[in-house]
């Protein structure tokens, strides 16, 4: 099967006062029908800004993309805003962090669904209304047609995630991106917001982005992950060699700092660190070698220090498990800079 | 370790300048706040020498046989219906125009601040009572009630000054107060009284430093609202009297002569204008220095 | 949303409480007999023990305050020292001038704020926005009465397009009224207009920056639409609180624009009654204008309360 969407060396960097800040320097990934792939890292790592630019949703005045996002047979990148208005929605649909601020405060939750449905088609206020109240009811709100009278500020954190689910499902995409979807709502309320998506990508057949910082929230839902690090890719893999067989320091360190773990073999015991010291580079200097060489426990010094490490399979055996690092788990298990 | 962590850790500005330096600092690096210091030195200056710079003569002594004369090399901004130059009275007026601006505003300071700092620091019924007589204050069009106020003082540029020092006290007081509120719940305010500072020590030492910014700030704004106020009392005739040069007088003057002379209202307005403009442009540019929500609302835009 | 207005409308009754007062203290404050100073070289016994009595200066102070808020309650705001007539029919006779023009001023404010506001915050740091910034900077420091002699000079002398003074009754002459209007509504427009370009910018780019437009954009909404419904209706909000305080500034505060024009509206009422020291017309102008005001801030609030749901909520929890 052919990917529906497919990102190739994508790059964005930001126009700033300080200069030229480099926040996605050339990421490569596929999103195949149906599937869901997790994207990974810590925040300013750049996921989120991948996927604001696959839709061409950052500020056209000081952001520069290059690289190249091809949807459905058609790329993305370059193209006018008109070309994209007709993806945004349709295409592929938006789910963001906070659903307070991401919903307009002064309009009723119906017209903010009734928008999007046309956005794209032509069709009665009535039916528009019908659609609406139908979409509420498909993402769990108990009496949708009352509901489409209410402000956001009159919802719970969670009804508000739901009507922003609502919001991305009126076009019926083909790929819903939800940008850490469930980061700002309280545990019990993820895990329903989790399982709504889960349930409505089986009914509509739709891929599932995740972009995400915990790794905790991907192990249940995602089929493949990929670990971002200062805007490159640094470790990609299906879920369960991932947590299996976290290749990247970077991957392993995230993995440590989660607090429960399903599976409690896996690199925890053996992996020193617990907690990452430092904070990811500035992407105004970026380091010229490895970006994550200040915070590596494991570096080689020469040439992590001077190299960017390519996107490798960890094993000859494992094809689609890629790293970029130098460091292989099976070489050496203890960290070279303990030695 | 250490070409990685250069790399890291953003440039950081030395820590111990004083902050008047850094402030001063930034606004030298705005273009506008640069001409507007300019422009106003230039007033201050003209308002302590005009009448070393221009004979006295040209300012005060009528002259009939000059009287209308349009501008020329001899009368740069012409001559009015007196015969007395324009541009020396349009000189002398900065001295009446920065003099009434000044005390005017100095009063609404001093009165507004105290209100705001007990109002802010003191709350209840004290908060209460000061700021509804503020909002009293604050409910009249601000012209009418200094008008009112020379209604009952009597014209004249000293009861103008008056006027208008007390039209522009709710201003300060409302803006003091909010920042007193801001800061008084601040650690080291609370630190301070449970460490058995009292109220006006705390006020002092700790308060009032913490709310210099929007008060600096206001400061600027309100000289221009205060030159145009005075201006306007002075147009009306209820300002400065005759025969100080005042820029608000000479333009009511110069409008009976509009068809003739145009020159008699141009060029005090001109100096009404862009004194106030450069009051106005000092205040923004310090605005967006001193007001670090401003200032990173305006990177903002950038990023 | 009851209790928020039940509270507006108790602080806005205290304040107009203490406005009474200072308006009631100003023929108290003025030095010496007011009735004998307003008549000046017309003295004459009858008319100043006529206007004595009606004006009740021989009862207590606390008295006449109370005698003259009970009648100013009933519409009764004494008689003019000059001509005799009431002051309320004196300013009634003046309003349709007053709101002709303080109309006319927002209408020119709004027209020159809104679109440039907005095309500046949409383009920042272009030619537009320069343009923006600097003239609503002159706009702002501009004197009202310079800009309104230069307009004179200009339209009405060298070109002579318009008249420079007077007002005339719309139902009279809607032609001479507009004629009569432009230039003065002009004068008073540039100020608030200036100060409202100032705010449509900040408060546009604020709700550019919003995530809820983001999460507009994302729905495929085109920009147009964006713009309008995720923009401008949420910087409307704050736009009505800050284009409500110009409007009452401009039907009170055109005192200077009217005197200019020789229009005759309640600035040009007040301002002679000053210079004619009739003090009666001086407080029923004076009272007036606080009162609309307040009125004008108290229906702001409100409405601003209906414009964002979030305002009725938060104050009754």
């Amino acid at each position: 099967m052919s990917p529906v969407l497919s990102v190739r060396d994508l790059r964005v960097a930001f126009r700033t006062g300080g200069g030229l800040a480099r926040v996605v320097n050339g990421v490569d990934f596929d999103v195949e029908p149906g599937e869901t792939l997790a994207i990974v890292g810590e925040s300013g790592s750049g996921k989120s800004v991948t996927s604001l630019a696959v839709l061409g949703l950052l500020p056209q005045a000081v952001t520069e993309v290059h690289g190249s996002a091809v949807f459905d047979g058609d790329e993305l990148i370059g193209r006018s805003e008109e070309h994209l208005r007709r993806v945004r929605g349709a295409g592929i649909g938006m789910v963001f962090q906070d659903p307070m601020t991401s919903l307009n405060p002064v309009l009723t939750v119906g017209r903010q669904i009734a928008e999007a449905l046309q956005a794209h088609e032509k069709a009665s206020d009535r039916a528009v209304r019908t659609r609406a109240a139908e979409l509420l009811g498909e993402v769990g709100i108990p009496d949708p047609q009352g509901r489409l009278r209410a402000y956001p500020h009159q919802l719970s954190g969670g009804m508000r995630q739901r009507v922003m689910i609502a919001i991305a499902l009126a076009g019926n995409p083909q790929v819903l991106i939800a940008d850490e979807a469930t980061t700002a709502l309280d545990v019990t309320v993820q895990a329903q917001i989790l399982e709504l998506i889960e349930r409505l990508q089986g009914e509509h057949g739709m891929a599932v982005v995740w972009i995400t910082h915990d790794l905790g929230v991907v192990a249940g839902i995602a089929d493949h992950v990929i670990v971002m690090y200062a805007g490159r890719c640094v470790e990609e893999a299906a879920v369960d060699d991932l947590y299996s067989r976290p290749s990247h320091p970077y991957t392993r360190g995230l993995l440590s700092s989660l607090p429960l773990l399903d599976d409690p073999r896996s690199a925890r015991e053996r992996d020193p660190l617990t907690t990452m010291p430092g904070l990811p580079p500035d992407p105004v200097a970026l380091p010229e070698g490895c970006a994550f060489y200040p915070r590596c426990a494991y570096r080689l010094d020469d040439r992590c220090k001077t190299e960017v490490p390519p996107l490798a399979p960890v094993a000859a055996a494992a094809e689609n498990h890629r790293a970029a690092t130098f460091y292989r788990i099976d070489a050496a298990d203890e960290p070279e800079g303990q030695r | 370790m250490s070409i990685e962590e250069s790399a890291e850790t953003p440039p950081v500005t030395r820590q111990h300048r004083p902050r008047w330096l850094e402030t001063l600092t930034l606004l030298a690096r705005n273009p506008l706040a640069i001409a507007a210091v300019v422009v106003l030195a230039g007033l201050v200056f003209a308002a302590l020498l005009a009448e070393s710079i221009v004979p006295r003569d040209d300012i005060f002594t009528p002259d009939i046989a000059n009287r209308l004369q349009a501008p020329s090399g001899e009368h740069w901004f012409g001559t009015d219906e007196l015969g007395r130059d324009v541009f020396a009275r349009v000189l002398a007026g900065a001295e009446v125009s920065l003099r009434v601006g000044a005390v005017a505003v100095g009063i609404s300071l001093t009165a507004g601040v105290v209100v705001g700092l007990l109002a802010g620091y003191f709350g209840r019924w004290v908060d209460d009572t000061l700021m509804r007589v503020m909002d009293v204050l604050f409910a009249f069009p601000a012209l009418l009630m200094a008008i009112a106020v020379l209604a009952i003082l009597g014209a004249g540029s000293t009861n103008a000054m008056i006027a208008i020092g007390i039209v522009y006290t709710p201003i300060f007081a409302r803006i003091t107060r909010a920042s007193v509120l801001s800061v008084r719940e601040e650690v080291y305010v609370r630190a301070a009284r449970s460490a058995g500072a009292g109220n006006v020590r705390i006020i002092v030492r700790h308060v009032l430093p913490n709310v210099t910014a929007p008060i600096i700030v206001q400061t600027s704004i309100s000289l221009a609202f205060a030159i145009l106020s005075e201006a306007a009392l002075s147009f009306v005739g209820l300002g400065t009297q005759p025969p100080d040069p005042s820029w608000g007088r000479m333009l009511s003057e110069g409008r009976g002569f509009i068809e003739q002379a145009w020159w008699m209202a141009v060029f005090p307005g001109a100096a009404i204008f862009v004194t106030v403009l450069a009051f106005n442009v000092l205040g923004d540019a310090l605005r967006d220095v001193l007001d670090p929500r401003q200032r990173s609302a305006m990177k903002g835009v950038g990023a | 949303m009851t209790g928020y207005v039940l509270r507006r409308l108790w602080q806005s009754a205290v304040v107009l409480l203490g406005v009474s007062v200072l308006v009631f203290a100003i023929m108290q404050l003025v030095p010496g007999d007011p009735i004998r100073l307003a008549l000046g070289t017309r003295f004459d016994p009858d008319t100043y023990e006529a206007l004595r009595a009606r004006s009740g200066l021989d009862d207590s102070v606390p008295v006449q305050y109370v005698n003259w808020i009970t009648s100013a309650l009933t519409g009764d705001l004494g008689v003019s020292f000059r001509s005799g007539e009431t002051v309320t029919s004196l300013i009634i006779e003046r309003l349709p001038a007053t709101l002709s023009l303080a109309g006319g001023a927002i209408l020119v404010a709004i027209l020159i704020a809104v679109p440039l506001g907005t095309l500046s915050a949409l383009r920042p740091r272009s030619p537009v926005d320069w343009f923006a910034t600097l003239s609503s900077q002159a706009g702002l420091s501009v004197p009202d009465f310079w800009l309104g002699i230069m307009f004179i000079l200009i339209f009405a002398g060298t070109l002579g397009w318009l008249p420079s003074a007077g007002y005339t009754p719309l139902f009279e002459d809607p032609l001479g009224w507009a004629q009569h209007l432009l230039l003065p509504a002009v004068t008073a427009g540039v100020g608030s207009g200036s100060i409202l370009t100032r705010f449509v910018r900040s408060s546009v780019l604020e709700a550019i920056g919003q995530d809820h437009v983001r999460t507009a954009r994302a729905k495929g909404m085109r920009a147009g639409d964006v713009l309008r419904w995720h923009v401008l209706r949420n910087a409307l909000v704050p736009f009505v609180t800050v284009g409500g305080v110009q409007l009452a500034y401009l039907l009170s505060g055109v005192v200077i624009v009217e005197y200019v024009f020789a229009y005759q509206g309640l600035g040009q009422l007040a301002f002679q009654a000053v210079q004619s020291r009739d003090y009666p017309v001086l407080q029923g102008a004076v009272l007036l204008f606080a009162v609309i005001f307040l009125v004008i801030n108290l229906i702001v609030d409100l409405t601003y309360a209906r414009l964002d749901p979030r305002i009725s909520y938060r104050s009754s929890r």
